[in-house]
């Protein structure tokens, strides 16, 4: 069954266990590499080892960082009082592409799964409520996904987090920009009725 | 090969490559199927809707060499409800894997759909749903065959007897007679709650959650029938170690 000399077939195998990456494009992404210049693949065979060792989680936030805590936490030009909660450190690279917001962070590192039976103690649930203790933060905006994991996360916090007087926001959920509201489907388009603001 | 029609609802739903997913569907003509639903994590997908957790509706699936694909799909109902309430999503995550774990793939069983998308309704409305959950895994073992014992001995079959406790591996209660012979791993139940384990059989799923219930009951009855359903899969189930965090049992 195996038509490839060894090394080959074992670059890709490894290929294909990365996300998105089926065996045809492992395949295509192995010749692809077997055809470059040493140079080229050393290259990135060392950027991928120095990404994996250099990098760590702040302690604080929990975002992806070469120093803990990270450059965003020691900012202190940001808005101290308003936390911002997402699911993985790549949402915080989104949010930070808006430019639109200028607070704190924190990455849960994953949404609770009612149906994987991923619950609170499996997040950073309860270092989160740590940093809400000092009394500081005035507004949490709840950033989950828009999926069910999404929206248990997001009311499991509100749920402990309200009773300590602290505001809880979360993103609107609604149209996308651009969009044709006669191909927009129900649920999206029911969830706008409801998140109508006045103009 | 080809294109076919169904109706169902979204048992579950996982991520698969960049923006699809694979969802699980158990639907009225079909039993349960699988098929991938390109593009539906996009947000402009129309199929992102549609593909929800626990959303009943029509499909237009194509059957193909590899994984069937949902080609086009309609909302029924999307019982959003079920997904605003934390509680509520727990319980039907559980009714879920439930149906999930103990159906096979592609095995018509029109009854349990129809009843599933009963007590789905019924869960929808209802503001606490511990015995309407009962009644639901009472009712759903029956239909799988796995029907506890509880008017007789499950071991001499006596009718007439003093319960000992119930026995997952015996499959129902067992009489004090019997089980002084031989003695077996027993879960606590008391006499009051296996008089409402036998009525919870028959009651109407609709107005099961208006009668009395305390803790204590909902904490021995809850704990035994998850034992037995956990028995009978052989499995632990990840959605009731959720419902469980959040119910605060200890
Ligand atoms: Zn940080
Ligand atoms: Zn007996």
């Amino acid at each position: 069954m195996n038509y490839y000399p060894k090394p080959m077939s074992k670059l890709i195998k490894e290929l294909s266990k990365l996300p998105g990456i089926g065996p045809k494009t492992a395949q295509r992404l192995a010749f692809y590499l077997f055809e470059s210049s040493r140079d080229e693949v050393l290259k990135l065979a060392s950027a991928m080892v120095e990404a994996k060792e250099s990098l760590k989680f702040c302690d604080l936030c929990g975002h992806l960082t070469q120093d803990s805590p990270c450059q965003l936490c020691r900012d202190q030009s940001r808005d101290q009082q308003t936390l911002c909660v997402v699911e993985e450190p790549k949402d915080v690279i989104a949010l930070e592409k808006t430019r639109e917001f200028r607070g704190k962070y924190h990455v849960l590192h994953g949404a609770l799964s009612p149906l994987e039976g991923i619950g609170p103690e499996d997040l950073t649930i309860s270092k989160l409520l740590q940093r809400l203790q000092t009394g500081e933060i005035r507004e949490v905006i709840l950033a989950c996904d828009p999926d069910m994991e999404g929206e248990a996360t997001a009311l499991y916090l509100a749920r402990i987090i309200k009773p300590m007087q602290i505001k809880v926001t979360r993103l609107a959920r609604g149209l996308p920009i651009g969009g044709d509201l006669e191909y927009i489907d129900e649920v999206t388009l029911s969830k706008a009725i409801e998140g109508r603001q006045e103009i | 090969m080809g294109l076919y029609r169904s109706e169902g609802i979204i048992l579950r739903s996982r991520v698969f490559g960049e923006a699809d997913k694979i969802i699980t569907i158990f639907t009225k003509e079909k039993g349960k199927i699988e098929a991938v639903a390109r593009g539906a994590r996009r947000p402009r997908s129309r199929l992102v809707g549609a593909t929800q957790q626990f959303t009943y509706l029509k499909a237009l699936v194509f059957e193909g060499k590899g994984l069937d694909q949902l080609s086009q799909a309609e909302i029924v109902r999307s019982f959003a409800v079920l997904r605003d309430d934390l509680i509520k999503m727990a319980y039907a995550s559980w009714w879920s894997e439930l149906l999930d774990v103990f159906l096979p793939l592609e095995e018509v069983n029109s009854d349990v759909f129809l009843f599933y998308l009963a007590g789905l309704l019924v869960l929808e409305k209802v503001q606490e749903p511990a015995l309407v959950s009962r009644a639901f895994e009472l009712r759903f073992l029956k239909y799988l065959g796995y029907e506890p014992v509880l008017d007789s001995c499950a071991r001499c079959g006596r009718d007439s007897f003093v319960s000992a406790g119930f026995s997952s591996e015996e499959g129902g209660v067992i009489c004090q007679r019997c089980y002084q012979d031989k003695p077996v791993k027993l879960i606590p139940l008391s006499g009051s709650n296996l008089q409402l384990l036998k009525e919870l059989y028959q009651a109407d799923l609709r107005i099961v959650h208006r009668w009395d219930l305390d803790l204590a009951s909902e904490i021995e009855i809850g704990r035994l029938l998850f034992a037995f359903i956990e028995y009978r899969a052989d499995k632990p189930f990840k959605s009731l170690s959720f419902l469980q965090s959040l119910l605060c049992w200890e």
